[in-house]
């Protein structure tokens, strides 16, 4: 991501950064934590700030191991001395939220210590810092969010970038790429220069990869509770809303519990009652419906955010129900043949084929249902 | 057929004074077929109570031994589109009886499932051929069937057997098979039977097959086999609040069984009042079992469906605390 690093903190879109140059010139605490979604500008603005106002950056991130040892020995003495030569320092804690309980052990708690007794001015960052074992952090240091950045601006710098470089570009693709990447700045700049090929803008193709954007999508679905947000994602994702459904329905339990579990499921159960419309009557304005209730109806079915690390899974169910309908088949077939011969419903001899099998081992009647070798060969392996 | 193994075909009634119980049905049919004729029959009423019995009593009463000549059935494992009552019954229907007989006979089984075009076509078909042909339609719902269709047609309504007619039926599998029965078997295969001559005669030849004794365990043996009983451990896990415990038993229960959400939610409903849980809780829980259910007839996904049901049975009734 060559292609645009701010220099200075006002070059930062779509964040109120003047706010970073106030705590500097006149800090309350002597640590700000930034916190907000991925790619909207977090570190950049350290960044900018130290260039600015010429800083030396001291930064440990997560590519660091974190532990208590390391953090003492990297962070420590950083924090009590001035620089020899008048070069000030600023430290940087990046993804506070990404320090490991197991590989980590400990270093939250030294974070703490360090953040206590600093001298020098200390800047962390991280996704969400709602999760309990931050709130030392949080009343230790100034906090400062950052949001989502409206598509309008990224398109706007996008725009920007290219005039800025002479690249010829079609304005739909660009709005395309920035509405594509949901208020992520960083991903937008990422895709535009992927896209950028010699001095032209190419037709944006798929730029992520699907499991990445669907995850992306779930995690803001059961992570927020911000409903402009929550409006907006599914409407931005080009994915198939009844892929996006099964998803939904195959980690709900893994993000919520208890009555959040049950508000959600009403409203997915009402999401599919729409589904089913549609499907039945071709009538498609229920999508709105379907889709609200799928994205906005099941996140603010949660009372509190939940700051839960959770990997989501593939759906599982459809290749499960196609595993079971392949075995089932035989006892479909064979259902069929009980019923032909007895003037009864497949769907019943189907339904009670647990006790007709008693009887269908015996091999007279086999023979009379005009069962296939596969089918009492099945029979007998089965039950 | 008379020497069939299948016990439901071998102790088929073949005339009027073999059927037990549904009297006053059988008297009146029995009235139409002395007089050589009969109307369009609109049979309703569940599974194994005698309909298609009565079909093919009057068949064979009518025709005598020929009488699949003049006697086409058609149940719903054909293929009954559209094109079937086009072509198939029109080309039965519209060709001249065999021998005496002065109509033919064509008999739909589950003539509920038929597709509304189907039936629109069958209506016409119907009143076309009525010098040649009389129809008898079997259902388990009338309210299935077209209008125009029911008032083309003579309606009986069949009721689940009565436990006499059950016991009456037991005696004479047991006679002629030598099994034996005591007051408790008795007693347990009139409860499961539920008035159904068919389950009846199915679970018996299952248990004959284990031994001639039948004792009222392997009645409920043989018949939990087809009945889960995991549905209760199912809700109780819910109701313990380890819902994806609950989610996954409940995916595997019907994959294995091949029941479909509707199969499932029928015996939710049956299982809450064997719940040790609050009687106004139940009530509740039926309600909400009623709403869902009305909801996967509407819906896409039974299986999303029946979570947000059993996610349900979590709910407890202290407040929510902050």
């Amino acid at each position: 991501m060559t292609n645009h690093i701010p220099n200075k903190l006002n070059e930062i879109i779509g964040q109120d950064t003047s706010k970073i140059l106030k705590w500097f010139e006149n800090p309350g605490k002597k640590s700000l934590l930034i916190h907000g979604p991925t790619g909207v500008g977090k570190t950049s603005s350290v960044y900018a700030l130290a260039r600015e106002k010429n800083l030396e950056i001291l930064e440990l991130n997560s590519g660091d191991l974190r532990n208590k040892e390391r953090i003492k020995n990297v962070i420590g003495e950083a924090s009590l001395q001035h620089s020899l030569f008048g070069r000030k320092k600023l430290i940087l804690i990046d993804e506070v939220d990404g320090i490991s309980g197991r590989h980590d052990y400990g270093g939250l708690a030294e974070l703490n210590k360090i953040i206590e007794n600093t001298k020098n001015k200390i800047i962390l960052t991280a996704n969400e810092i709602f999760d309990s074992k931050f709130s030392m952090l949080r009343r230790k240091c100034e906090l400062l969010e950052f949001k989502h950045v409206d598509y309008l601006d990224i398109f706007k710098l996008l725009k920007k970038i290219c005039d800025g470089k002479k690249v010829k570009y079609n304005e739909i693709i660009l709005k395309n790429i920035a509405r594509k990447n949901n208020g992520d700045v960083r991903a937008s700049l990422i895709d535009l220069n992927m896209n950028m090929i010699e001095d032209k803008i190419n037709e944006v193709g798929d730029l992520r990869e699907y499991a990445q954007d669907i995850n992306e999508v779930l995690r803001i679905i059961f992570k927020s509770r911000d409903v402009d947000v929550l409006m907006k994602i599914l409407s931005t994702l080009d994915e198939d809303l009844d892929e996006v459904f099964l998803w939904i329905d195959e980690n709900l339990d893994k993000e919520y519990s208890e009555d959040d579990l049950i508000n959600a499921y009403d409203k997915l159960s009402k999401a599919d009652v729409y589904r089913g419309r549609i499907l039945r009557r071709q009538y498609y304005r229920f999508l709105v419906y379907q889709s609200i209730l799928m994205s906005a109806g099941v996140g603010l079915s949660k009372k509190e955010k939940r700051n839960l690390y959770i990997s989501y899974q593939r759906p599982s169910r459809i290749l499960k129900m196609w595993i079971a309908n392949n075995r089932n088949a035989k006892r479909k077939s064979i259902a069929e043949k009980f019923a032909g011969k007895t003037h009864s419903s497949v769907n019943k001899a189907y339904k009670e084929f647990d006790i007709l099998v008693n009887f269908l081992k015996d091999e007279k009647l086999a023979e009379e249902l005009e069962l296939d070798d596969d089918e009492t060969e099945w029979i007998r392996r089965n039950f | 057929m008379q020497d069939s193994s299948i016990w439901i075909e071998k102790f088929r009634p073949r005339r009027f004074d073999d059927i037990i119980g549904q009297e006053i049905i059988v008297k009146r049919i029995k009235a139409f077929v002395e007089n050589k004729n009969i109307p369009h029959l609109l049979l309703a009423g569940p599974p194994g109570v005698g309909k298609s019995t009565i079909a093919l009593v009057i068949a064979r009463e009518l025709y005598g031994e020929n009488w699949r000549e003049n006697f086409l059935e058609l149940n719903a494992s054909d293929d009954r589109g559209i094109n079937v009552v086009r072509e198939k019954v029109k080309d039965f229907a519209r060709t001249k009886s065999i021998g005496n007989a002065l109509f033919k006979i064509i008999l739909l089984d589950e003539s509920d499932s038929l597709t509304r075009d189907a039936q629109q076509a069958l209506r016409r078909t119907m009143e076309q051929y009525s010098n040649t042909c009389r129809f008898i339609l079997s259902c388990n719902y009338s309210s299935r069937i077209l209008d125009p269709i029911q008032s083309r047609c003579t309606i009986f309504r069949f009721k689940p057997l009565e436990k006499e007619s059950i016991s009456k039926i037991i005696d004479r599998v047991c006679k002629e098979e030598k099994l034996k029965v005591d007051d408790k078997s008795r007693d347990a295969l009139i409860y499961i039977a539920e008035g159904d001559a068919r389950r009846l005669e199915n679970v018996m030849q299952s248990c004959s097959m284990i031994s001639n004794k039948i004792t009222e365990e392997l009645v409920y043996e043989i018949v939990s086999s087809a009945r889960p009983k995991e549905i209760k451990e199912i809700l109780e896990l819910a109701i313990e609040g380890k819902f994806s415990n609950a989610k996954n038993k409940l995916l595997e229960v019907m994959l294995k069984h091949g029941l479909s959400g509707l199969d499932i939610i029928k015996q939710i409903q049956q299982e809450i009042w064997n719940l040790k849980i609050d009687d106004n809780k139940k009530i509740e829980l039926t309600d909400k079992c009623g709403e869902i259910e009305f909801r996967m007839v509407e819906g896409s996904d039974e299986f999303v469906q029946l979570e947000a049901l059993i996610a349900s049975f979590m709910k407890n009734d202290k407040p929510y605390s902050k």
